[in-house]
């Protein structure tokens, strides 16, 4: 097999992701190991290397109470997660995050991945229930949106079609038997209690600090790189992967954006893990 | 403090400013919901763009907007037709929801 040069092999490196780069060597030096009569044949230490390697894994999932990567798009080969919206013009996102969590939250516990369920961002967003209400150009916060959705329940969108302005209540007339509620929801702080709660029972609210390089975001695992503070954005976290470092979370920017509407975060960046939100149905 | 403030008000006018004078606009965004200003002309030599910030009104609120400022020095001269489009950078001018356009004309100071 010829040799193969530290510029090829870096174009190589680069083309597979991989975590390591290759530089030229100043001399080449000879391997100085070779197994012994009692010792495994390397090989077999490459075999023993990864079935260790698998153990440690398993090991680690039952030790942590969570698996080290999920993704309610592909849980268990179903995908529990309704499709992407766009809130257009109207700072409505945190109606959104928590609208598409509460959907979500009751395909995985209806065990029904493609329960057909549609729930009213205008509803939640303008009628908000003796809660005290977000605008268009103000936003609003998720303990209120929580809140309506636990004492008042949302509609179906046919109730209240969502359209990307400041308006009066304009829901049906029979929104209360067509509402949806939540029993509870639950303010996580601890990144270890979000996985666990994110695989267990179903995807979380949460909010970040959108930089201006996010609106360029197109695929990959998003990290701030330049670009200053452009304002507080919510939305549906929907997985997590611990090999990768990364969230998986469901925007409402239309499918347009990003990865089909979806994007991966760093963990620890621009505050997506400070707090999220579990539902309980 | 800008020697000529423009706002949403002002689209479609004309203005007259001396050289060396500011024109600062003020524009609504919300640029949580994806769609910001862009500059999408800017005849050069005449105008010259000083500094672009944005400044939220509601920093604690979630989806809250702000004020998209750019604040422009009369450089030289001329007439200058500034045309700001709100868009999404991914979705392209086409899809611009709305428009702000003025014309600034700069004259030789204490001839305006």
């Amino acid at each position: 097999m010829p040799k193969l040069s530290p510029p090829d092999l870096n174009k190589i490196l680069k083309a597979t992701n991989a975590r390591w780069k290759a530089k030229p060597a100043k001399k080449e030096y000879a391997l100085g190991y070779s197994p012994g009569p009692e010792e495994h044949p390397l090989a077999t230490r490459e075999l023993l290397a990864r079935a260790n390697h698998q153990q440690f894994m398993a090991a680690a999932v039952s030790a942590l109470g969570y698996p080290l990567g999920f993704d309610w798009r592909s849980a268990a080969g179903k995908n529990y997660v309704t499709p992407i919206k766009d809130q257009k013009q109207c700072g409505s996102c945190v109606a959104f995050g928590s609208v598409a969590t509460v959907e979500s939250n009751v395909r995985v516990q209806k065990h029904q991945p493609t329960l057909n369920i549609d729930l009213s961002e205008a509803d939640l967003f303008f009628c908000h229930d003796g809660v005290s209400g977000g605008s268009c150009g103000g936003g609003w916060n998720v303990n209120p949106a929580l809140t309506v959705f636990k004492n008042a329940g949302v509609p179906d969108e046919r109730c209240f079609p969502y359209t990307d302005h400041d308006q009066p209540c304009r829901r049906c007339a029979d929104w209360k038997s067509r509402a949806t509620k939540i029993k509870a929801f639950h303010a996580i702080t601890m990144v270890t209690s979000m996985k666990a709660w994110l695989a267990k029972y179903g995807p979380l609210v949460t909010c970040f600090t959108v930089y201006q390089d996010f609106f360029s975001y197109h695929t990959g695992v998003y990290h701030h790189v330049s670009g200053p503070r452009r304002g507080g954005h919510c939305v549906c976290c929907i997985g997590y992967n611990d090999p990768g470092r990364y969230w998986i979370c469901k925007n409402s920017w239309g499918a347009g954006w990003g990865d089909h509407g979806f994007f991966k975060i760093a963990y620890g960046q621009v505050g997506i893990d400070a707090t999220m939100w579990g539902v309980e149905i | 403090m800008p020697d000529c403030i423009l706002t949403e008000k002002d689209n479609g006018k004309e203005v007259e400013v001396p050289v060396g004078k500011q024109v600062r606009i003020d524009l609504p965004e919300n640029p949580t919901t994806g769609y910001q200003w862009s500059l999408s002309d800017l005849k050069s030599g005449v105008l010259a763009l000083k500094s672009d910030d944005y400044a939220p009104n509601h920093p604690s609120s979630m989806g809250g907007g702000g004020i998209r400022q750019f604040l422009f020095e009369a450089a030289s001269p001329g007439e200058s037709k500034l045309c700001l489009k709100n868009m999404r950078a991914w979705e392209g001018e086409e899809a611009a929801v709305k428009t702000f356009t003025v014309t600034v004309i700069v004259g030789n100071e204490g001839r305006v």
